[in-house]
């Protein structure tokens, strides 16, 4: 049976601890980009939303009940 | 993390002023990618995440208290980043980009590394991201809490899990010869 020190010894000895000053340029222009392009709309939500206006095309009367939740 | 910064800075971020966020980015920047990349173990996913959480940061930051620490909050969404990031690529190996990586596995024989890197890679996010922090990176149970905002119950819990799961994952890939062979 493998004991934890055994274990954690040669866990330690295969990924050596990360060493590091920082990125390795200025990533600042990117957090810019990403902050001035526009979200990807998710699919779950679009498909969710579409189920909505089908169910109120079909079952008008549901509305009150949906602005109720809202 | 470095000092915190003055309550002003802070408030104006939270009122979306450009240049208190980027005064922040670049006080904080390079802690929170050291922080990140400790997690993920690849200098090119690090950048990836530390713009995704300063991003995060950014959208969030109505949330954000000025009273409260801002280097905390901003490890807690980075170390988030990071487990999201281990959850997308869970079937990638860690050693797959060989371009930006860490420094390859490099144990007492390349082989028993090769074995505990591919055992590290099967391991949950969650206990992945606790395994390599306390086992690997020996950070302090309480800072490890800190990081994910769970109680350090929690992160002892895991990281006993994840030693579970590698002891086993070990044995099942033959490391117990390897360790009768060499003792």
């Amino acid at each position: 049976m493998v004991d934890d020190n055994e274990l954690m010894s040669v866990v330690r000895s295969a990924f050596p601890p990360a060493a590091d000053a920082g990125p390795s340029r200025d990533l600042w222009p990117r957090v810019v980009d990403r902050l001035q392009s526009r979200p990807e709309p998710d699919w779950i939500d679009l498909a969710l939303a579409a189920l909505v206006v089908v169910l109120l095309v079909i079952f008008p009367e549901w509305l009150s009940v949906l602005a109720y939740h809202l | 993390m470095p000092d915190e910064p003055d309550g002003d800075l802070l408030r104006r971020f939270v009122d979306g002023d450009a240049e208190a966020f980027e005064a922040l980015f670049r006080q904080f920047g390079p802690d929170v990618h050291r922080w990140i990349l400790r997690i993920l173990r690849d200098a090119s996913a690090a950048d990836d995440a530390l713009v995704e959480a300063f991003w995060r940061a950014h959208r969030g930051r109505a949330r954000f208290d000025p009273s409260r620490s801002f280097g905390a909050w901003m490890r807690r969404i980075a170390t988030n980043v990071a487990q999201d990031h281990l959850r997308n690529t869970r079937r990638r190996r860690w050693t797959q980009r060989a371009g930006d990586r860490i420094p390859a596995p490099s144990g007492p024989d390349p082989g028993v590394a090769e074995l505990v890197a591919n055992a590290f890679a099967r391991l949950p996010p969650k206990l992945r991201v606790v395994a390599t922090l306390a086992l690997i990176e020996e950070r302090p149970y309480a800072e490890i809490a800190d990081a994910l905002n769970v109680p350090i119950g929690t992160v002892k819990s895991r990281a006993f899990r994840a030693i579970r799961f590698l002891r086993a994952e070990l044995a099942r890939t033959g490391l117990r010869s390897w360790w009768t062979t060499t003792s």
